[in-house]
C-alpha cells in the first residue's frame, strides 16, 4: 500500500467514519426508539437496541393525533409550494435570462434580499394580515407564504439552468415555426429538465418541512401538517418519545422514497442533457 | 424565391449604433453575402431579416410586404446558425423533420421528404442518431437539412462554417454554394471571412460600424474598392497602401512616391474623378496596389526601375508572399514559389499602374470612378 493509500484509509477511519456516525446517530436514535415502549424510553440507563421491541407504536400512532390528515396536508404544503415556485418561478427565470430590460441586475440582486430576511422576524405582521382577512387555517395562504420565501432562491436556480441551454436552439425553433412560448416550452423546458426536477424536489422539501407559518396560521388538526402535528407529542408535562419518533420516521420515510424514486430519473435526464 | 428590402435599417442597442442606416436590395434568388469585421452589423441586420432582434427605425419588406412586426415564424424564413443550433433531445430525423412537424405535414410525407433531404446532403446514414453522436461537419450538414426540408422562401446564414477546421470548411462552402445553385433560392449569407465572401456570393455587402461601405459582385469589390476599408478587407494579402502625391501636368498626370515618379496610364486618368487631380494642381492622396499586381523584375534592367531589398519570404507551395522595405513601410509581392527572390536581396519593382488604387486622404473614399 503506497503513502497515499495510508493516507486515505487513516482520512476515512479518523475523519468520515466519525462524521458518519454524528450525522446518522439521531436517525439511528429515532429507529430504535419508535420500536420501544415508553417505559424503556424513559430507562436508565437507555438501551440502544429495544429490549422488547414492539410495533405498537406504529399502530397507535395513527389514533393518538390525526396522522392521515397531518400527511395528507403536508402532502398538500409540498405540492402547492412546488405547484406556485414552479408556475411563477419559470417564467421570471426565463424572463431574467433571455430578455434584456433596465433594472435587470438590480432586480436580481433585489431577489437575493429577500432571502436575507428570516420569516420569523415578519411572522407576526402576516398574521395580523392574515387575521384581518380571515384567512386563518387555510393551508392554501401557508403554501403561498412558504412559496414567497423560496420564490427568489430558486428563481436564481432557474435563471442558472436556462443560461445553459444556448438561445441560438430556441432561436432556431422559433424560425421553424414556434412562438416564443412554444420554443420555450418544447426547447428550453425539456433541456433543463433536471434543473426543474432539481427545484420541484427543493420546493417540495421545503413544504413538507415546512413549520413556523403553519404554527403560526394554523389551528385546527384538519388543516396541521406533520411538522405541527408531531409537535403536539411534546407537551408540558410529558414528552411522548416513542410516538413523536414513529411519527417522524414515517413523515422521513416518505420523502426518502421520494427522493429514491426521482434520483433515477433526474441522474438519466443529467447525461440526456451532458450530451452537448 | 423573394425579394428583400432594406430601408434605413436602424438597429440600436441601448446607446450603442450597431445598424446605421443599411438601405439594400437583395434580388431573387441572389446569394448575398453580408461581410464585414466583428461587430460591424451584419450578424444584427440578419437577424433582423430573420425577425429575432426587433428593428429600431427604417422597415424591412420580403416580396414587397412589410415584416417589420411579423413574428419570425410567419416569415417562412429557414436559418442556420453558426453553433447550428440542432435540438440536442431529438434525433437527426426529428431535427430535419421538425419544421414539418409544427405544419402538420402528414407521416408518410414527412418520411418522404426527410429521405429526399439526406439523401441531397449524404446524411441517409445519421438519421437513426443523436447530434451528440455527430461531428462538426455532420452537424452543419444536418442543420443545413432542417432549413432546406422546408423550402422556404429565404435562407439566412449566420458564419455556418466558421467552427469547422479549414479543410471541412471549404469542403462545405463548395456544398452549400452547389446547394443554392440547384434551389436557386434567395439567400443572405453572413460571414467575416472575406474569402467566403469572394468565392460563395453572387454579391457582396461589405459592412464597417453598421454603415455599408460597398455593394457589389466580388470582382467589382476587389477590383474597384470604394474606400480605403474595402480595398485593405478584401483580398488576402491586404492590398499595399502608402502616402503619395498626384501632380498634374501638360503631359498627363504623375503619382509621385517613396519609389519614385509614375506616369499614370491613360485609362487610370480617365477614371479620376473630375475636379480630384485632374490635369494641372497637384495634391495628396493614397495610392494602393495588390500584390499580384507587382512583378519582381532584376534590378538591373536596361530601363532603370525602383529597387527595394527583400525583407522576408513566406512561401505559399504554389506562391510566395514577398515583403520588400520601402522606406518605413511594407510592401508585400506575391510571386510563383519557383521564382521567389532569397532575402535581403535587393530586386527591382515593375507595378502595373493600370492596376493603381487612388484615395482620397481625407475621406478615405476612391478617386477613380
Amino acid at each position: 500500500m503506497g503513502r497515499i493509500g495510508v493516507v486515505k484509509w487513516l482520512s476515512i477511519l479518523f475523519f468520515l467514519i466519525p462524521v458518519l456516525f454524528i450525522l446518522v446517530f439521531p436517525f439511528i436514535v429515532m429507529i430504535s426508539t419508535s420500536f420501544k415502549s415508553l417505559q424503556e424510553v424513559s430507562q436508565i440507563p437507555p438501551t440502544f437496541i429495544p429490549r422488547q421491541p414492539t410495533l405498537a407504536n406504529y399502530r397507535e400512532v395513527w389514533n393518538i393525533i390525526p396522522l392521515a390528515k397531518h400527511f395528507r396536508n403536508s402532502f398538500l404544503l409540498g405540492a402547492g409550494e412546488t405547484f406556485l415556485v414552479l408556475f411563477l418561478g419559470i417564467p421570471a427565470a426565463y424572463a431574467l435570462c433571455r430578455f434584456r430590460f433596465r433594472g435587470r441586475g438590480s432586480y436580481m440582486v433585489f431577489l437575493l434580499f429577500t432571502q436575507m430576511f428570516a420569516p420569523v422576524v415578519v411572522v407576526l405582521g402576516l398574521f395580523r394580515l392574515i387575521a384581518a382577512y380571515g384567512l386563518v387555517d387555510n393551508l392554501a395562504v401557508v403554501a403561498f407564504m412558504a412559496a414567497a420565501f423560496n420564490l427568489a432562491f430558486c428563481i436564481w436556480l432557474l435563471t442558472g439552468y436556462f443560461s445553459a441551454i444556448p438561445p441560438e436552439i430556441e432561436e432556431a425553433a422559433m424560425m421553424d415555426g414556434n412562438s416564443r412560448l412554444g420554443a420555450m416550452i418544447r426547447m428550453t423546458l425539456p433541456l433543463s429538465w433536471p434543473g426543474l426536477i432539481a427545484v420541484a424536489i427543493f420546493a417540495f422539501m421545503d413544504g413538507w418541512n415546512e413549520f413556523l407559518f403553519s404554527l403560526t396560521f394554523l389551528r385546527t388538526d384538519d388543516y396541521l401538517p406533520l411538522t405541527v402535528g408531531l409537535f403536539r407529542f411534546i407537551t408540558r408535562f410529558q414528552i411522548q418519545w416513542n410516538s413523536l419518533m414513529t411519527g417522524s420516521f414515517l413523515a422521513t420515510i416518505v420523502v426518502v422514497a421520494l427522493f429514491m424514486l426521482v434520483q433515477d430519473k433526474l441522474t438519466r435526464g443529467l447525461v440526456a442533457i451532458s450530451e452537448k | 424565391m423573394s425579394v428583400v428590402v432594406c430601408k434605413d435599417l436602424v438597429k440600436r442597442f441601448d446607446a450603442a449604433l450597431a445598424v446605421d442606416h443599411v438601405n439594400v436590395e437583395i434580388k431573387d434568388g441572389e446569394f448575398m453575402v453580408f461581410v464585414g469585421p466583428s461587430g460591424c452589423g451584419k450578424t444584427t441586420t440578419l437577424r433582423m431579416i430573420g425577425g429575432l432582434e426587433t428593428v429600431t427605425a427604417g422597415e424591412i419588406f420580403i416580396d414587397g410586404q412589410l415584416v417589420n412586426n411579423v413574428a419570425p415564424r410567419h416569415r417562412d424564413i429557414a436559418m442556420v446558425f453558426q453553433n447550428y443550433a440542432l435540438y440536442p433531445h431529438k434525433k437527426v430525423f426529428d431535427n430535419v423533420a421538425y419544421p414539418l412537424y409544427l405544419r402538420k405535414v402528414s407521416r408518410a410525407e414527412i418520411k418522404r421528404r426527410v429521405a429526399e433531404t439526406a439523401k441531397m446532403l449524404d446524411i441517409e446514414r445519421l438519421l437513426d442518431r443523436w447530434p451528440r453522436q455527430l461531428s462538426g461537419g455532420e452537424r452543419q450538414r444536418v442543420a443545413l437539412g432542417r432549413a432546406v426540408i422546408r423550402n422556404p422562401r429565404l435562407y439566412l446564414m449566420d458564419e455556418p462554417l466558421s467552427n469547422l477546421d479549414a479543410k471541412l470548411r471549404v469542403q462545405m462552402r463548395r456544398e452549400i454554394i452547389r446547394l443554392q445553385r440547384v434551389l436557386r433560392t434567395t439567400t443572405i449569407y453572413v460571414t467575416h471571412d472575406q474569402v467566403e465572401a469572394m468565392t460563395m456570393g453572387d454579391r457582396v455587402m461589405v459592412l464597417r460600424n453598421g454603415q455599408i461601405q460597398q455593394v457589389g459582385e466580388p470582382e467589382e469589390v476587389y477590383n474597384s474598392p470604394a474606400n480605403i476599408f474595402v480595398a485593405q478587407f478584401i483580398g488576402s494579402p491586404a492590398m499595399n497602401l502608402f502616402a503619395g502625391r498626384l501632380e498634374g501636368n501638360a503631359g498627363g498626370v504623375n503619382l509621385v512616391n517613396a519609389l519614385g515618379r509614375f506616369p499614370l496610364p491613360d485609362s487610370l486618368t480617365a477614371r479620376l474623378a473630375s475636379g480630384a487631380a485632374g490635369t494641372g494642381g497637384a495634391r495628396n492622396v493614397m495610392w494602393g496596389i495588390r500584390a499580384e499586381d507587382i512583378r519582381l523584375v532584376s534590378p538591373d534592367s536596361a530601363t532603370p526601375v525602383p529597387t527595394a531589398p527583400v525583407d522576408l519570404v513566406e512561401g505559399l507551395g504554389s506562391d510566395a508572399f514577398v515583403s520588400l522595405a520601402v522606406g518605413d513601410d511594407t510592401l508585400v509581392a506575391r510571386t510563383r514559389a519557383d521564382e521567389r527572390p532569397a532575402e535581403n536581396e535587393r530586386v527591382g519593382l515593375d507595378l502595373n499602374l493600370k492596376r493603381l488604387h487612388l484615395f482620397d486622404p481625407q475621406t478615405e473614399q476612391t478617386l477613380l470612378i
